[in-house]
């Protein structure tokens, strides 16, 4: 029982995570039918800017406050991916709008670039950030340990979430993105420049992959793949959950990061990830269109 | 106020309008009007931007739109309804409405004038537009058009596919607009009744050329008939 919470626990800690990175995945489909398959790098840069900033205030910081180098890191990790997110889009994505298999071989090209760049600026051998102090340990309640870095990065993602959900139905920018998302011909006929709703929703869902980078920094060692090992749950995710609804993506995380973690716990990791794959691929060949489907002429056409 | 000026207009490799001009005069309304597939909304998505327009000009308010992206069009003063109407479905008529304050920065208020010309909006607000009848669905869209208080409204055969009330109420609407607003309206039909009563002027189009034009009073109805159907 205790194991089975403890794996629960474990589960909805990595389900939060693959969210994060989701979020972006499923909203730039949904708005541009852009795959990118650079999003995973964005992770692992928002991971190594943790790092970067844990180094930064070991250098300049007495060790009094060096703690709050991780709060620091958070906003750091968003701002750079936001930033190179936002470029992506501007150089490459907007220039192959409307040729899906190129912006697809042109980000999977990026991906690699800067998986290289990652070597050739932090080595081969993973780095490791230290985990705030007051993260260390957790909570024991009858038997079951729950630490308190997953309790803190659960929190974290509910609070990106709200706010992504602020935005999304809250906001006039929100406005302007659902109208680009159901017709982006009428959306321009309402005064909406959707080249910029474009640009800034490509590079919020960055921002959100690099804050998911902070996370993943608690979890273990960083190194250049570690983009990839998450990325492909969120692919399944979005898949599984049905591009451009919040709550299909949220159901589609918690059902990848459930899935991966219980099957992992019974078997290996690898058989996991074929297990998680099979269950996803026979899904779909009962629910093509995924959990949830917004109706979109976009995705119509 | 609007003007096109020898315009080519193309889907691709096809050209659909060849060598058009014709003006728009300020505060007047305007019935465009033509058989199906003359070119009558490829005239209008040439004026808005949404298909290209490799040769001729179109003028708004005197200056030189023919290379402005759509959404800086719409930002000047022209307030569109497709054919279709087009409203976002899944969106509340609440939301719908404020998408037409968006050439205005979204901010501000809806005019209180539209709902007291269009009092099933405030009724429906809460409806997601989809829900809405055809006939609603335009007076949403003929609204939303109209809430940043544009100089132009551009109406696309806003009678397709309604009811005679609703009808009634929509030409009732445009000549209200144009008289309290000042707005100049262009106003493309097949329904040649319903521009013969609500026009000042209007154009006969025939295969992406203009073939006839005159004041509304003193066009001979059966001769713009004759024109359309022969
Ligand atoms: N999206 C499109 N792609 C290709 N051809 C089109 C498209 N839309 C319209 N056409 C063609 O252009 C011509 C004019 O169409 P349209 O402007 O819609 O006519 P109208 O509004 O007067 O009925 C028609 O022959 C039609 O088949
Ligand atoms: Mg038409």
């Amino acid at each position: 029982m205790e194991q089975l919470i403890n794996t629960l626990f474990n589960g909805i800690s990595l389900s939060s995570i693959i969210l994060l990175t989701s979020i972006g995945l499923a909203i730039t489909f949904g708005l541009m039918k852009v795959i990118n398959m650079a999003h995973g790098e964005f992770l692992m840069i928002g991971a190594y800017m943790t790092f970067v900033m844990q180094q930064i205030f070991v250098k300049f910081f007495p060790e009094s406050v060096r703690d709050i180098y991780y709060f620091a890191a958070i906003p750091f990790a968003f701002l750079v991916t936001f930033l190179l997110g936002s470029l992506l889009e501007r150089f490459v994505i907007s220039r192959l709008y409307g040729r899906e298999i190129d912006s697809l071989l042109a980000t999977y090209g990026i991906s690699l670039i800067l998986q290289q760049a990652a070597r050739s600026i932090f080595g081969t051998q993973g780095v490791n950030v230290n985990a705030p102090s007051f993260l260390n340990g957790g909570i024991t309640i009858g038997g079951c340990t729950f630490s308190y870095n997953r309790l803190f990065i659960i929190f974290m993602v509910a609070l990106c979430l709200f706010l992504v959900w602020l935005i999304m139905y809250k906001s006039n920018f929100g406005k302007q993105m659902r109208a680009v998302m159901q017709n982006r011909t009428m959306a321009q006929c309402m005064g909406i420049n959707s080249r910029r709703v474009d640009n800034i929703t490509f590079s919020i869902g960055s921002g959100l992959a690099g804050i998911a980078g902070c996370s993943v920094a608690l979890l273990g060692s960083i190194d250049s793949t570690v983009g990839q090992s998450y990325i492909v749950n969120s692919f399944m995710a979005v898949v599984l959950g049905g591009v451009g609804k919040l709550l299909g993506t949220v159901i589609g995380s918690t059902i990848i990061g459930s899935a991966s973690i219980f099957t992992e716990h019974y078997t290996s990791s690898t058989i996991a990830k074929a297990i998680v794959l099979l269950i996803v691929i026979v899904f779909l060949q009962k629910r093509p269109q995924g959990l949830f489907v917004i109706k979109s002429r976009s995705l119509d056409e | 106020m609007l003007e096109l000026k020898n315009i080519d207009s193309y889907y691709g490799e096809s050209r659909v309008i060849e060598d058009l001009s014709f003006n728009v005069p300020k505060g007047k309304i305007v019935g465009f009007i033509g058989r199906n597939g003359v070119g009558k909304s490829t005239t209008l998505k040439s004026i808005m931007g949404i298909v290209k327009t490799p040769s001729g000009q179109v003028i708004f308010n005197g200056e030189d739109i023919t290379k402005k992206p759509v959404y800086e069009r719409v930002k000047l003063g022209i307030g569109y309804v497709p054919q279709g109407r087009d409203i976002f479905p899944q969106m509340t008529v609440q939301e719908n409405l404020e998408l037409g304050l968006q050439p205005i920065g979204g901010k501000g208020n809806i005019p209180d004038y539209l709902f007291d010309l269009f009092p099933i909006l405030p009724k429906f607000a809460k409806r997601r537009g989809g829900d809405l009848s055809g006939g609603q669905q335009q007076q949403l869209a003929i609204a939303r058009a109209l809430a940043a208080e544009p100089k132009i409204l551009i109406l696309d055969e806003p009678t397709e596919g309604i009811q005679p009330s609703i009808i009634r109420d929509i030409g009732a609407a445009i000549k209200k607009i144009n008289e309290w607003k000042g707005i100049t309206v262009l106003l493309v039909e097949q329904y040649l009744d319903f521009v013969l009563e609500n026009t000042d002027m209007l154009y006969v189009m025939e295969k992406g050329k203009i073939i006839y034009q005159n004041d509304t009073k003193a066009a001979d109805g059966a001769e713009v008939q004759r024109l359309m159907t022969e």
